[in-house]
């Protein structure tokens, strides 16, 4: 290897990690509140170290280009595809995933009530608001990013923040249902926008949870 | 295939330091999400990265001492330029672009510096900035340089910017007064999808309602964002004609193919969204004639 | 109308804890101690003879443990090199030709995905390349080039499909349905009209991509595995191996998606064979370009002819199809049946002369999708018919009036059809979408709206066998056991729900199983919208069987003769003497049995002839109608789906959420596939493998407001949603973009671009909405009148 390679002196440049043999660098993150130490490529994406370093599985590889929005977890606050942020540039980070949800970890939790499970949870629990759920840690988790700084979102900023979240299964009238229970939203009758649905299983189902 | 340094140096001078030594093997990395990208594809494989996350004083958004124009830090993110109240009134089509980039994960994480630098044909911004005449700092080993959007973006992915020179900031002249800018974004199948055409334009009308000036850009038809001056100059002193300009802009274009749209699809798509974006931007005009409604 | 599904109680919410925690189970968190990863090596020809592998550098790099090739399994011997759930056609690895690009040539396994993924581009394949052919029609016209030399081996358990073969020409199988004489009903009609259609490929685009843990140590096969067909799977590798069944364990715990592309092996025979080599587990996760090269919608092209009266009875069709089955033969050959009746859709015809084929190109293997063979078929007939109504003055609604199956008419294959409510739910959308004959397109500016319409019938699999174990615990609680996998569509909850009724029981006493071949009793698949019908009523025949053996015991318990007790609301009692009662979980206790099984077998019969089409094709027959209004702009071509109402018959619904669900996630592919969803290839060569270039619809790319209604019959059996409501939605949108722009799109998917081409056409030649044609081609009509 050529001589870029090599360690540069010290002060050059300021911090540096250098990969070990292995190509991995120290890295202390800080996930659901707890600090953990663990050795990453310097290339390797926080989604592969969430799931496989730190079993938290509850974040999912969808895409690997940020479209589906499975892999999102909140970042200082703010909802960000993991699958496209280096584990690297983490340290510092207050990072939290689904299971860092209030109460998300053992029974009753923090919150007790609800089997611990957050607003934003329970509505979706409610609601129904899932089929496969691959996508509902990603879902849940942007509302959670939206109601912390807009504890009374319109309905159209809850539309703009689900964006970037793919339900391939197709539960977008009930994650919606949820989301308007969870948001303090009116909910909207099974005729939604327009007048088709009544009678039976109407789409969108909004009226009751888990009618 | 040894995996790269990662460097985090404090100023901006100790980031060209690091990347002049590595002349050309270390990757400069902001919001990370087009870097991750690459480097989980191995499009690029650096020897060192640079991270900016530590570097003080490039997250500021703010005026720039002459008053005349808005200075965004490289760092500061696609969603913080969007919702930023001096950009939204300053230039308000900049911070539309930034407003409908990817989605809001993207958008929290991505930069102003970080999308100028990648220079992706299919992003909305670039075609702003290029409307609105802004220009990049680059700091390099010599100092700081001024270049304008229009001499960085060169190709695909490829800028004016040397191995050794970081964007630090993105300077955004204010909108003339009384001029109206409108950004639209055309995505032809998933309202997730990248844009098919973009259209940047800003219009001023003159007292007796002609044209004092109009600016197009066109984004996602070409490696680079298409701005044809000679369309613009026979514009001036005429009635305003979105739909002259449509067609005038559709017959200069050679449009790029890709999903999202055919080159004869793409040129279509010129011929109405920069009627659209131009009659959106009269609209917004401010102290000229009143503009007929909308039809 | 019958029962409405408001009255269904409300199913438990099994797992559903789990489900907004992020702790559902997916095979995707399968990890298994020792194991190591692999990354194939796919192939960048078409179609080539295989020159050579060269792993020199990948096994030279660090953490590689081996470089499985082709070749490799040739030398080694001792196990098979094809699998295939049909015709064993489609090699473990290539070792002789590859058929297209992606095909799997060498694994790559080490010690961490990285690293396999980084030795994996160190590979070197060679390759002489021969003469590729990617078109169906093309495929099957002299001299086109042949895939497969010698006709591949058949796998002898897949004895419902017929074979008619014919590999000169790339054909895996042709299925024909022929009843009348629809030739001389041709010759005499009114009018006959004749179009072309198309559909691209496409991809299912599970949100969880295939993934597979593989330990085949020793003289067992042990796969965790993503897929919707345990049992199949372990049929496969273990004629593989050439183990007996009890040697291969199949475990299927909660799936990401399926959607049909999870159906029959895929990446499991290569897992499993690399971990008999390698000596331990090994996992393979393909990543999402990977996935859309696995399985894919199959690309298809019909002509299609049909005959009418002047009063628009249709009197005779015929239709040629073609359906691609891409590289290898797959689940094609069965396909084609699906087809073929299909294609008759749900009118009342009595000549008919329907011929399917299913053809191998070098594009990736076609598998099944939601909607099977389905939504192509009707994507023809459905627009067709809108043809023939507006050419003979027909309102569109009134001309499927007239021509809708009622009960005792006799299907094209021979059965007469009852229990049919086609126009009671024609009724319901027409009313649900504010149907008006005489409305013309609405039109502000450049945008225009207008409403469309369409009718499918779609077969379940037939014949078709489930089983199921119903264990009754010490406490009253009970469990399912099934291999009908979970895969999102909410099969565990609905079982769970259809037992605890069955039982009077409380549903959250009730538990179901995940799928473990060791312990889970048979089920044919979980594709084909059967599981509630078939495993349903399995689980319902094991609960009677369990509460045969409660009353047997009980009788002893409460010294009554076993033909006076009866279990009711969880007791087993003597008719009559409420006081004289034990719950169940007493029952289990004093007899002390430790708990007690009760064993449920479906079966369906039936079947069609190959050559004629005439038999059994269904148990039962998916009735699904759809209403569409859209808007489209009239500058750009893009077209939006404003509301849709659909309504289908769904017999006695078990969960009336989960049905919603089921139709919504129909109407998401219906939405997809009608827009944008299209695999594009450039020569064999994928160009927008990743969900950045390969869109599928979002929340706000779903209509503003839609809507499903189920027309149900608690006294009919259980017809599962998973795929009825699919078919209907991207005819209903083109017809009603014809409405509103006098545009006729053949090709799906009624792209921007192509709605645009056709405006402007209609703008040249002076058309107005309404008008006859499109610019796109494809259709004529020929008139005797």
């Amino acid at each position: 290897m050529t001589a870029l390679h090599e360690v540069p002196a010290e002060g050059g440049g300021g911090d540096v990690k250098v990969p070990d043999a292995d190509g991995r660098v120290p890295v202390v993150l800080l996930v659901n509140g707890a600090p953990h130490r663990v050795h990453v490529r310097t290339t390797e994406v926080l989604l592969d170290v969430l799931r496989e370093d730190l079993k938290l599985v509850g974040a999912r590889n969808g895409c690997g280009v940020g479209m589906c929005g499975a892999c999102t977890i909140l970042r200082d606050g703010r909802a960000v595809s993991s699958c496209l942020t280096l584990a690297v540039l983490c340290e510092g980070a207050d990072l939290r995933t689904i299971e860092g949800l209030r109460g998300g970890g053992g029974e009753g939790g923090e919150g007790g009530e609800g089997g611990g499970l957050s607003r934003v949870q329970r509505a979706f629990l409610e609601h129904r608001a899932f089929q496969c759920s691959y996508c509902t840690s990603g879902f849940i988790l942007a509302l959670e990013a939206l109601l912390a700084v807009d504890s009374h979102p319109t309905e159209a900023a809850v539309r703009e923040a689900f964006s970037g979240h793919l339900c391939r299964c197709g539960s977008y009238s009930r994650i919606m249902a949820a989301a308007r229970q969870a948001a303090g939203l009116p909910s909207r009758g099974g005729l939604a926008r327009g007048a088709v649905t009544g009678g039976v299983t109407g789409c969108a189902p909004d009226e009751e949870p888990g009618r | 295939m040894s995996q790269p340094l990662v460097f985090f140096p404090t100023t901006v001078a100790e980031a060209v330091e690091v990347l002049d030594r590595y002349g050309g093997e270390a990757k400069v990395v902001a919001g990370g999400t087009a870097v991750s990208l690459m480097l989980q594809h191995r499009l690029i494989q650096p020897a060192a990265l640079v991270s900016l996350q530590r570097v003080d004083g490039l997250r500021e958004v703010g005026r720039t001492e002459e008053g005349t124009a808005v200075r965004l830090g490289a760092l500061v993110t696609h969603a913080e330029a969007a919702r930023h109240p001096f950009l939204r009134s300053a230039a308000p089509l900049v911070a539309d672009a930034f407003a409908v980039v990817g989605n809001p994960q993207v958008r929290a994480a991505a930069t102003v510096g970080g999308v100028l630098t990648e220079a992706d044909y299919a992003s909305d911004p670039p075609a702003a900035l290029r409307a609105i005449d802004a220009v990049v700092i680059a700091q390099g080993p010599a100092g700081a340089r001024i270049i304008p959007v229009y001499d960085l973006l060169l190709g695909f992915y490829e800028t004016a910017l040397a191995d050794n020179e970081i964007v630090s900031s993105v300077v955004v002249p204010l909108l003339p007064e009384g001029a109206g800018s409108a950004y639209l974004k055309y995505s032809s199948r998933s309202s997730e999808d990248r844009p098919c055409v973009g259209v940047a334009a800003v219009v001023r009308q003159a007292p007796d309602g002609s044209c004092a000036e109009v600016r197009v850009v066109l984004g996602a038809i070409a490696a680079v964002p298409v701005r044809v001056p000679e369309l613009e100059a026979a514009a001036v002193g005429r009635p305003l004609d979105p739909a002259g300009l449509g067609d005038a802009y559709a017959e200069a274009v050679d449009p790029l193919e890709d999903v999202r749209g055919s080159a004869w699809y793409r040129r279509e798509m010129v011929r109405v969204w920069v009627a659209r974006a131009v009659t959106a931007a009269r609209h917004r005009c401010t102290g000229g004639p009143q503009p007929p409604p909308a039809g | 109308m019958e029962g409405r599904t408001e009255d269904v109680a409300h199913p438990p919410l099994l797992d559903a804890e789990d489900r907004v925690t992020g702790r559902t189970p997916f095979v995707v968190n399968e990890e298994v101690s020792g194991m190591l990863h692999g990354k194939l090596v796919r192939s960048s020809a078409a179609h080539a003879h295989l020159v050579g592998v060269d792993t020199g550098a990948a096994l030279a790099h660090p953490g590689v443990r081996a470089v499985v090739t082709g070749a490799l399994l040739v030398a080694r011997g001792g196990m098979e090199l094809e699998f295939g759930p049909v015709v064993r056609d489609q090699p473990v690895l290539a070792y002789d030709a590859v058929r297209y690009i992606g095909e799997p040539i060498a694994l790559v396994v080490a010690s961490d995905p990285f690293v396999a993924e980084e030795a994996a581009s160190l590979v070197e394949v060679t390759y002489d390349h021969l003469p590729a052919v990617f078109d169906v029609d093309e495929a099957t016209a002299p001299g086109a080039p042949v895939l497969f030399r010698a006709e591949p081996e058949r796998d002898p358990a897949f004895v419902d499909v017929t074979l008619r073969a014919d590999y000169e020409r790339n054909v895996c199988n042709v299925f024909s349905v022929v009843r009348g004489d629809a030739s001389a009903a041709i010759s005499s009609a009114d009018h006959v009209f004749e179009h072309v259609f198309e559909s691209p490929a496409a991809g299912a685009a599970p949100l969880e991509t295939h993934v597979v843990v593989a330990d085949a140590r020793g003289d067992r096969v042990t796969v965790w595995t993503s897929t919707q067909t345990p049992h199949i799977v372990r049929r496969q590798l273990a004629l593989l191996f050439s183990l007996p069944l009890n040697r291969v364990r199949v475990v299927v715990s909660a799936l990401g998606g399926g959607f049909g592309a999870k159906a029959y092996a895929a990446i499991e025979p290569v897992a499993a064979v690399a971990s008999r080599l390698v000596g331990a587990p090994v996992r393979i996760h393909l990543a999402r370009d990977e996935e859309f090269v696995t399985s894919t919608k199959h690309a298809m092209r019909v002509r299609l002819r049909t005959a009418v009266t002047n009063d628009g009875l249709i009197v005779a069709r015929q239709a040629l199809a073609r359906y691609n089955a891409g590289a290898y033969a797959g689940i094609s050959p069965r396909k084609v049946m699906f087809g073929a009746y299909g294609l008759n859709g749900p009118y009342h015809i009595a000549n008919v002369d329907i011929h399917v084929e299913a053809v191998c190109t070098n594009t990736p293997p076609a598998g099944a999708y939601r909607g099977f063979a389905i939504n192509q078929a009707a994507w023809a007939y459905e627009q067709q018919m809108d043809i023939i109504a507006e050419a003979l003055g027909i309102d569109a609604a009134e001309m499927r009036r007239r021509n809708l199956l009622r009960d005792g008419d006799t299907f094209c294959t021979g059965e007469t059809l009852e229990h049919l409510h086609f126009h009671e739910l024609l009724d319901t959308v027409t009313e649900r979408i504010g149907w008006d004959p005489d409305a013309k397109p609405e039109r502000d500016g450049d945008l225009v709206r207008a409403k469309g319409i369409s009718c499918v019938i779609e077969g379940t699999i037939t014949p078709s066998t489930s089983t199921a174990t119903v264990r009754l615990n010490g406490d009253g609680s009970v469990d399912v056991l099934t291999s009908s996998v979970e895969m999102g569509q909410g099969m565990r909850p609905a079982l769970a729900s259809l037992v605890a009724r069955r039982l009077g029981i409380d549903p959250g006493l009730v538990g179901v199983s995940y799928v473990d071949t060791d312990l889970t009793p048979y089920d044919q698949q979980t594709t084909a919208s059967r599981s509630m019908a078939s495993m349903g009523r399995a689980s319902e025949l094991a609960t009677d069987d369990m509460v045969e053996k409660v009353r047997q015991l009980a009788a002893e318990l409460l010294e009554a003769d076993p033909s006076d007790v009866a279990v009711v609301g969880g007791h087993a009692q003597v008719v009559g003497v409420p006081s004289r009662r034990l719950s169940l979980a007493e029952v289990v206790g004093r007899s002390r049995v430790g708990n007690l099984h009760g064993e449920g077998t479906f079966v369906t019969e039936g079947g069609l002839d190959p050559f004629s089409g005439q038999g059994v094709g269904s148990a039962h027959w998916h009735q699904s109608l759809g209403a569409a209004e859209i808007e489209v702009d009239i500058a750009t071509g893009k077209v939006r789906i404003l509301r849709y109402a659909g309504a289908l018959f769904a017999g006695d619904v078990v969960d009336a959420v989960g049905a919603d669900h089921q139709c919504e996630g129909c109407l998401v592919f219906g939405v997809g596939n009608a827009l944008f969803e299209e695999l594009v290839f450039d020569k064999g060569q994928l160009t927008n493998a990743s969900l950045a270039d390969y869109m599928v619809p979002s929340l706000d790319d779903m209509p503003d407001a839609y809507g499903f209604d189920l027309a149900t019959d608690e006294n009919r059996d259980v017809h599962g949603l998973g795929e009825p409501a699919l078919p209907p939605v991207a005819p209903a949108v083109a017809n009603a973009l014809y409405r509103a722009t006098g545009v006729r799109i053949h090709s799906l998917p009624i792209s921007a671009e192509r709605v645009l081409r056709g405006v402007q056409a209609e703008r040249r030649s002076g058309g107005a909405g309404g008008g006859t044609g499109g610019g796109t081609g494809g259709g004529g009509t020929g008139s005797r009148a």
